[in-house]
């Protein structure tokens, strides 16, 4: 874990009952994608991509010699190579994997060296080849572990087929850990979760033998972090390993703390179920919150219980995680995709649609609406892959209109998803409806409360002298210059302060061991400012100075 | 005709920016006469705000005016804070801003009815909008300012100026107290220049 004493300009507090009320359930619409701005940015979602770097598929001439593979891999390369050669019209901002980023974590299930005459990490250095692609954008990027990804890969996670998910240094860490090429020294790289992680004892129960030697450091930095920053906002992503346990869910908590108010981005593999298809392949729609919104249900915890760092299903890392963290405003996820089908009328066929995406809308602690985002394609074999046929999603921000606009793109063939129907059942690609390929929904307040708070600028006066009480007093002027109004009870927060100055009307020390001061306030309307009087103590005149943050009380 | 405005528009906006230097005058007068037969002290600040870094700036008391006795100069706030003020009341007095946050002047005084002064601010160099201070002016009976007179802690009134040259209003804290901007002298001359070119083409009609 890297320093993470760098501290956020905000600090989101609960909202009141009248914001919980007042706040408007969120409607799908479909809109087009706005023209590109100085606030209009993208982020960009890789699904499951374990199929493209499955080392089992081996081109027909290979024979038994290694070679990458050549069939599947250039979908995975094609996305990356899209991403490189599109990040500046479309202002792209971050890229995340939602994870099972290979097929066979350390091969041993496929026996790779004796069944396809290719050496274990054959699909680590598969992937390597596209996210050295992905890398050379120079935009920040992060990759949360799918169940593929550990070790064993583990399909079963009863004790007494397999252990839970296991990773030992020599392949998830080894390739996209925090000292891996990709991220030693990236300065947007917050840290990954070094410190979680168990000894394995080599002894599992009846899965003894399944488990690492005895001594083997297991699970360690599984979680990452990263920042990033567009439309004027610095948000935070984190990667969060596979059904993260108590501990992975503490890391992950201790770097929201750290980077407090700044929206944040969870990206975990395994937290979303794709909308089961019915007899006639059609999504079951749901109402939940509003118009047109669809609510996929949550995963349960399978692949890591028994595990000795703990595990949480969809919803334990909801509860635990994501409703009390009111700047966690969304939530990405791969693993699910339905199954893999084949529709037919009218004389025609379709093979190999899934129904990838889904999306459900749920209220926080808070109030606030959280989007949590189903992405996964790897059922789609239309093209000829493996499974993927190198669908992307997308999200384009678009802070000024105040909207989020998903869309699905085929990096191969250019097309979108969900801009026409087919003639065999009215759906779209994935057979689904349209608006779940592609959509818009508003952005949600806790983004729209960090861009409007900063356009908060702050000022300070001068001060007097007071020989009496022997302290300087003058006030620190808040105006937002924004068009959004921020909302609730701030304060302003010295940092950097000389150890012997005091602020004297100090109402006590925020997260980061600032002091900071306020005054009765219910937040700063648009072109409006805020006078907050400070008092400083300086008994060796050495001068007054800090940085002043405004913060959320 | 037209030549002759264009030049006269020309030295009006010269006379406005060949110096970057500022200068904010005001006229001061405060009613003492509570207080008169008394002794007391002068107590005058000029303080930096946060963050200073370039900015420069001096206060001046010009044309001090007294029916009360001036006594000698003390320490301030700390022993030396003063030694960036030079002269001595009911002369010419210079505060410059040389301290980090601090720089004050102290001298006794025995009230008559009234005092008053030209107080000017200036700001010097390139302007530097991230950085004030505050001038301000202060009454007590004695030196430590301890037993504040006419207000509740002394203060009788301040004055912003930052770095970028632009000068607050006069805060007055005390009914006794009476500060006037006194418009600068290239504020005077402009309008008669814009006159001048009226009078000419009243002429020339």
């Amino acid at each position: 874990m890297k320093n993470l004493s760098r501290r956020s300009f905000l600090k989101f507090g609960a909202a009141s009952a009248a914001g919980i009320a007042a706040a408007q359930c969120p409607v799908i619409t479909r809109m087009a994608l706005a023209d590109m701005g100085p606030n209009v940015f993208t982020v960009a979602v890789i699904p499951d991509t374990q199929n493209y770097c499955d080392g089992r598929y081996q081109p027909a001439t290979s024979g038994n010699a290694w070679q990458l593979n050549i069939y599947n891999l250039p979908f995975f390369i094609s996305q990356m190579n899209y991403l490189k050669n599109n990040a500046s019209a479309m202002n792209l901002a971050f890229v995340t994997h939602v994870g099972d980023v290979v097929q066979n974590g350390d091969g041993s299930p496929m026996n790779f060296p004796t069944n396809y005459g290719t050496p274990q990490n054959t699909e680590w250095l598969n992937a390597v080849q596209a996210i050295d692609v992905l890398d050379s954008v120079g935009v920040p990027y992060g990759l949360a572990p799918g169940n593929h990804d550990y070790d064993n890969q583990s399909y079963k996670a009863e004790a007494t087929k397999y252990p839970p998910l296991v990773s030992t240094p020599d392949y998830w860490t080894k390739y996209f850990g925090s000292s891996s090429k990709y991220f030693a020294g990236k300065s947007w790289y917050v840290g990954a979760s070094d410190e979680v992680g168990y000894v394995s004892t080599g002894v599992g129960g009846a899965s003894t033998g399944q488990w690492p030697a005895a001594g083997t450091l297991c699970n360690s930095g599984m979680s990452s972090a990263q920042v990033f920053t567009a439309g004027g906002i610095s948000f935070l992503h984190i990667a969060l390993e596979m059904e993260a346990g108590a501990m992975a869910i503490e890391w992950a908590q201790s770097v929201i703390d750290s980077y407090a108010g700044y929206p944040t981005i969870v990206t975990t593999h395994s937290y979303l179920s794709p909308f089961a298809a019915s007899s006639t392949n059609k999504p079951a729609l749901t109402d939940p919150v509003g118009p047109g919104a669809v609510k996929a249900t949550m995963n349960g915890a399978s692949y890591c219980k028994n595990s000795p760092n703990g595990w949480n299903s969809a919803k334990g890392i909801w509860d635990n995680l994501i409703a009390p963290n009111n700047q966690i405003f969304m939530v990405l996820c791969g693993h699910s995709w339905g199954s893999t089908h084949n529709i037919s009328g009218n004389g025609q066929t379709i093979n190999g649609l899934s129904t990838s995406n889904a999306i459900r809308i749920d209220r926080n602690m808070s109030g606030n609406f959280v989007y949590q985002v189903l992405s996964d394609y790897q059922g789609n074999t239309t093209m000829g892959s493996k499974g993927g046929d190198s669908w992307l999603r997308f999200m384009q921000f678009d802070v000024e209109g105040g909207n989020i606009h998903f869309y699905t793109y085929n990096t191969v063939s250019g097309a979108r998803a969900g801009q026409t129907v087919n003639s065999i059942n009215g759906l779209s690609d994935f057979d689904q409806l349209p608006e779940y390929s592609d959509f818009t929904l508003p952005i949600p307040a806790q983004v729209l409360e960090a861009a409007a708070q900063n356009n908060v600028k702050i000022t300070s006066s001068a001060f007097t002298y007071n020989r009496a009480t022997k302290l300087y007093s003058g006030k620190l002027v808040l105006t937002n210059t924004g068009t959004l109004p921020v909302t609730g009870t701030v304060g302003v927060a010295l940092e950097n302060m000389p150890s012997t100055i005091t602020l004297s009307n100090s109402l006590g020390t925020d997260s980061v061991g600032c002091p900071y001061t306020s005054v009765a306030n219910s937040g700063i309307a648009a072109g409006a400012s805020l006078s907050i009087p400070v008092q400083f103590s300086d008994p060796t005149n050495v001068g007054i100075s800090f940085t002043p943050v405004m913060i959320k009380i | 005709m037209k030549s002759i405005k264009l030049q006269l528009l020309a030295l009006v906006a010269l006379l406005f920016a060949a110096n970057p230097a500022f200068a904010a005058s005001y006229g001061v007068t405060i009613d003492t006469s509570s207080l008169a037969g008394t002794s007391g002290y002068l107590y005058l600040q000029l303080v930096n705000g946060a963050n200073i870094d370039t900015f420069s700036a001096t206060a001046q008391l010009l044309d001090f005016s007294t029916d009360g006795t001036m006594g000698a100069t003390t320490d301030g706030a700390y022993t030396n804070s003063n030694k960036y003020a030079t002269g001595t009341l009911p002369g010419e007095l210079t505060i410059a801003n040389t301290n980090a946050v601090l720089n004050d002047y102290n001298q006794a005084i025995t009230f008559g009815n009234s005092i008053s002064f030209t107080l000017v601010l200036d700001t010097l160099g390139a302007p530097d909008p991230m950085s004030s201070a505050t001038f301000s002016f202060w009454l007590s009976q004695d030196a430590a300012g301890a037993i504040p007179l006419l207000t509740a802690d002394g203060l009788l009134f301040t004055v912003d100026v930052n770095g970028n040259g632009v000068a607050g209003m006069p805060n007055v804290l005390a009914s006794q107290v009476n500060v006037v901007p006194v418009p600068a002298a290239a504020l005077l001359f402009a309008p008669g220049l814009l006159g001048l070119v009226a009078f000419k083409r009243k002429l020339a009609a």
